[in-house]
This record gives structure tokens, sequence and C-alpha cells, in this order.
């Protein structure tokens, strides 16, 4: 999976399972203020995420500190590059 | 029953509706042949005078309807490594606990002290458990997620040792390659701290609770089932409809079932779709197979005192369902019953619930004829299995009854018989207590831990959100 498709993956599964539409999904967008999405809507995402990229994110401390839906590709984009043999699940 | 409670308690109008004819089915027990059979409480850990259990029941006001009677101090549980025919008492209190392991574990000294003092910093550190402490939201999360495998590999490779440290990981059902450290404290840490009954099993605990609830006057729907919460198009609960088409208004709803069953109580539109699978994906504990006996005379070997029979293996695979019945461990436990003057055992052991699924459908009372047939044939191995391994009990126990995960799945409301509902895993986030659609919370011992004492924390973090932590926690001081 390239770069790209990973995150359009992760606007798509964001837009889908947190019922968003695709032309919020942008870097600049933050989770708190423009998408809606708190703390609680947070866990759901590491499940969301972890069945999709086949990672862990559990016990990852960058988690907690994304605010916005770039960080967000950032913290995918490299978890994927710490496991290049995990294989999206979708 | 615990969140009814403390509402009531400030002046709420509370109601309970439990889909069982009566509250608390599987606490409660039953009795056969005028004997009263423990099912749900056998024993319980920080019921000791200042502990966390006593100082909440002191807070509720049901320390007064009920007799707490202390499980031998110097040995609550014997569990017997079969193979090698060896037995350890474990006793209370982390003074006598470090002391006792190192003579048994003479090498280890060091590995035995840092395990009962991780398990007490872990209680030290809860404000649920520790009332001095400061109330710390913060704290109800578990962000540690050390497994308890993992901690006790980094302490000791003492493998009989180990086992030791980690059994009452069957007391919340999850093996020690899940479990999480800070939960194995939770419960472990409780009786560590004491052990308790209570004079008439959890039969007496029930009605201590009936009678409380009465006087706070909150009225009881049992057999009646909710069929669905009432949510606005603003995400507001505005009441509930029973099975019977009844409708009761209410601003809050605390959903205490099982957590699988508030997505189909809810229009599909109250939560979101990522929220709906993470809760539908989430894990039971296992089930288990139940014998319930009658002894004329108290076993002395299980008077103030629970027995585990180890036959070696894995707690993964007995917990996994991967066991044979004779390598499955069995736990022995017994009640005294003033009344009919005789001791009533209860031997239970792990089962899962996989080759009971294809009878889930058939109701109590008449079950089709291929699972009555499964179920004699599955308790008398049991039962031969349990006199084969504990010889001593063959001719003073009289087996009357057992349960299998079909069962329990009735009694405990859970759709795979689980003993102690969901998983408190490394692997899965249970539910939080508050949900996205206002008024509407969660509590039960899906939530913080499993248990009696499990099952009252989280009612107790519910109501405080509810209520007000500060004002709970200030009350709770007062008794500790």
């Amino acid at each position: 999976m390239t770069d790209l498709e990973a995150i359009q993956l992760t606007n798509e599964l964001l837009a889908e399972e947190f019922e968003l539409e695709l032309d919020q999904m942008k870097p600049e967008a933050l989770f708190k203020e423009d998408l809606e999405l708190d703390s609680l809507d947070a866990v759901d995402m590491v499940i969301v995420l972890e069945q999709a990229f086949n990672f862990k994110i559990k016990k990852d401390e960058a988690f907690k500190k994304i605010r916005s839906l770039g960080n967000l590709h950032d913290f995918v984009l490299d978890k994927k590059n710490e496991h290049p043999t995990a294989v999206s699940n979708t | 029953m615990t969140t009814a409670m403390l509402l009531a308690k400030d002046g709420a109008q509370v109601a309970i509706i439990e889909s069982f004819p009566l509250l608390a089915p599987t606490v409660r027990g039953f009795r056969r042949k005028g004997v009263l059979f423990d099912t749900g409480l056998h024993y319980v850990g920080g019921l000791g005078d200042g502990h966390p259990l006593d100082v909440y029941f002191k807070h509720l006001g049901i320390s007064n309807h009920i007799r707490k009677k202390a499980y031998n101090p110097c040995g609550f549980d014997r569990f017997l490594f079969e193979k090698k025919a060896l037995s350890y008492d474990i006793p209370c209190g982390f003074d006598k606990l470090t002391s006792t392991f190192t003579k048994w574990f003479p090498n280890e000294g060091k590995s035995i002290e840092r395990y009962f003092t991780a398990i007490q910093q872990t209680l030290d550190a809860s404000p649920f458990l520790n009332f001095s402490m400061d109330f710390d939201l913060g704290s109800a999360i578990h962000s540690d997620t050390t497994t308890l495998e993992d901690f006790l590999a980094g302490i000791t490779e003492n493998e009989e040792l180990k086992t030791l440290l980690c059994y009452q990981n069957l007391l919340y059902g999850v093996p020690p390659t899940e479990a999480l450290l800070i939960t194995h404290a939770l419960v472990a840490g409780s009786y560590y701290m004491s052990a308790h009954t209570i004079e008439g099993g959890g039969n007496a605990l029930v009605k201590a609770y009936e009678k409380r609830l009465k006087e706070l006057n909150v009225e009881c729907f049992c057999g009646n089932r909710v069929e669905s919460i009432l949510i606005n198009d603003a995400k507001e609960v505005e009441g509930v409809t029973l099975n019977t088409g009844k409708n009761l208004s209410t601003r809050s709803c605390i959903w205490t079932a099982h957590p699988h069953g508030l997505i189909k109580a809810t229009p599909d539109s109250a939560f979101r779709p990522a929220f709906k699978k993470r809760l539908a994906i989430l894990e039971d504990t296992t089930s288990a197979l139940m014998l319930f006996g009658i002894c004329e005379e108290p076993i002395e070997s299980l008077n103030g005192r629970n027995i585990f029979l180890w036959p070696g293996g894995s707690f993964d695979d007995n917990l996994n369902g991967r066991s044979n019945q004779n390598e499955s461990i069995i736990y022995l436990s017994s009640t005294y019953d003033k009344k009919s003057k005789k001791t009533a055992i209860t031997a239970i052991t792990p089962q899962p619930y996989g080759p009971y699924a294809q009878w889930k459908d058939s109701k109590r009372g008449n079950r089709p004829p291929e699972y009555v047939e499964h179920k004699k044939n599955v308790l008398e191995t049991f039962k031969q299995e349990i006199f084969r391994r504990a010889p001593e009990l063959q001719g003073s126990i009289e087996f009357i009854d057992g349960a299998t995960p079909l069962t329990l799945k009735d009694y405990c409301a859970t759709p795979t018989g689980s003993l102690y509902g969901l998983k408190h895993s490394v692997n899965q986030f249970n539910p939080a207590p508050i949900t996205k659609v206002s008024g509407l919370t969660i509590a039960g011992q899906g939530i913080v831990a499993p248990g009696i004492l499990g099952a009252i924390v989280s009612a107790y973090l519910t109501c405080g959100i509810l209520i007000g932590h500060d004002h709970l926690h200030k009350e709770l001081r007062q008794h500790a």
C-alpha cells in the first residue's frame, strides 16, 4: 500500500465509521473543533485503525498527541512504515 | 442495584428494570431439598473492617443488614498442585503473604516483594479503593497496559511461584497472557487484604439490598425487559419502553445489562457505526460447569476456605476451552446453611459455551432431550472427576443439581453464559461509563472490574458522573 492509498483509506474509514463527509477530510481539520470527535470517539478510532491496518495502537503514546487529521495521517504512515508487513484488512 | 441506591439516596426517583422475575438472580442462589446454595458470592475480598467493600456497604446502608464471616486468615484459599501433591494455604495480609511466600520460596524473596509491592501500590493509587486519595477521574482509566504474564516474567522464572501469584485470574476469567496487571491487582489485591463470606451467602446480600431499595423507595419492575431506550433527535434520553408496551419517562438511563444488548435497545441513529461495531466485537469471559452438593456434616478442609485443584497445564487453555475435563482446574467451596443445618458444596470448572450454542434458543425448564442428556452426561463426568481428584470427598457429598453454560446464560444474562461478563483484557477497550447520548450512561462489571466489588466501584464511578464524584467521595471518607 502506498502512502497515498493509506491516507485515502484512513479518510474513507473515518467518513464511514463516524458519519462524516469526505470533503471534511482535510489535513488541517481539527478533530474536536472541525470534525466534532472527542475522547470517546478516539477509542473507537483506535479500533477502526487497528483492524484496518493490522497494527497495534493501544500502547502508543503518540496517538494521544494527535489533534488534527494531518497528525493522524502522519501517525498512520509512521506505523505503516514501522510495520511494512502489516496488511490492510479492508 | 448499587446505582439505584446511590441515586435514590441523592433524592432521585429511581426505577430498576430487571428481566428476570427476581432481582440479582445469579447472586441470590437457590434452595434445593431445603438447602440454600450460593451461586454467585462464595467469598468476597476487601470486606474486613475499613477495607473498601466494608466502606461501600456502610455508605450504602447495607452493613447493618448483613453479618460478615471471615474466611480462614491463615489460608482462605488452598491451592493444590495435584501432580506434585503440594498444597499451599494462601493467607490474608500483605506482610503475612510476603513472609509466607518467602518461606515457601526462599530464593525468590526479591520477586515476591516486588509482586506484593506492585499489587499494594496499585490498590493504594486507586481513589475507589483507597479513600484517602483525592478523587481523579483519570485513575479510573487503565492506561497501564502491562499484562500479568509480562509482569511475572519480569520478576521470576519460577513457574510454581508464578502460578501461585496469578491463580486469582480465575476470579475474573482472563488468563495472564491477556489480563492487565491492574485488573489482577484490583481483584487479587482485595482478597489479599481480607477474605470473607456473608452469613446466608449471596441470598443474604440480595435481601439486604432489597431492604435498602425499599427504604429508599426504589421501584422494581422485575420480569420486565427494556425493549427500547427512547432517544430524541438531539440525542437525549427521553424514556424507555418495556416489553409489556409500558413507557417510562426519564432523562437518565443507566444501562447495567451486558453491553452487547445496548445496540439492540437503542435506535439505529443513536450511535455511530464505529461504536456499534466496537461493542459487537467485545469478548466475554469463559463459562463454566457447576455442581451443587449437600453434606450432612461440614467438611473440615473447606471450612473457611476454598480449594483449587490444579492439574498443571496453562490458565490460557483452561479459560479458552482447550482443556479436557481431566486437565481442567476445579474450584470447591462450601457454605453452611443455618436453616437446614447442612453444608452446601459448590464445584466449578471452566467450560466453553460453543457446544451449547445449538440449544441457545431453548427455554429454562423446557430444554430439548438432547440437551438434557448432554447435561446429565457432562455433570456425571464432572462428578467422577471431582471424586477421582479429591477422593476424601467421596461418600460425604451428595451432588443434587448442576448448571451448564446454558443455565448461566439465562441466570447471568450474558450472551455466552460468561461468569464475569466482558473480559478485562489487554486486547480490548471496554465501554466507558459515558456515551455520546445525553442521559445514557453505563455501569456494571464490564466497565471497571468484574465481580461484586468491581460492579460496585463501577456504580460509584457512573453515579459520580451524574451527581458529583467529590460529593460521593467525601461521604465514603466518613465511613473509611
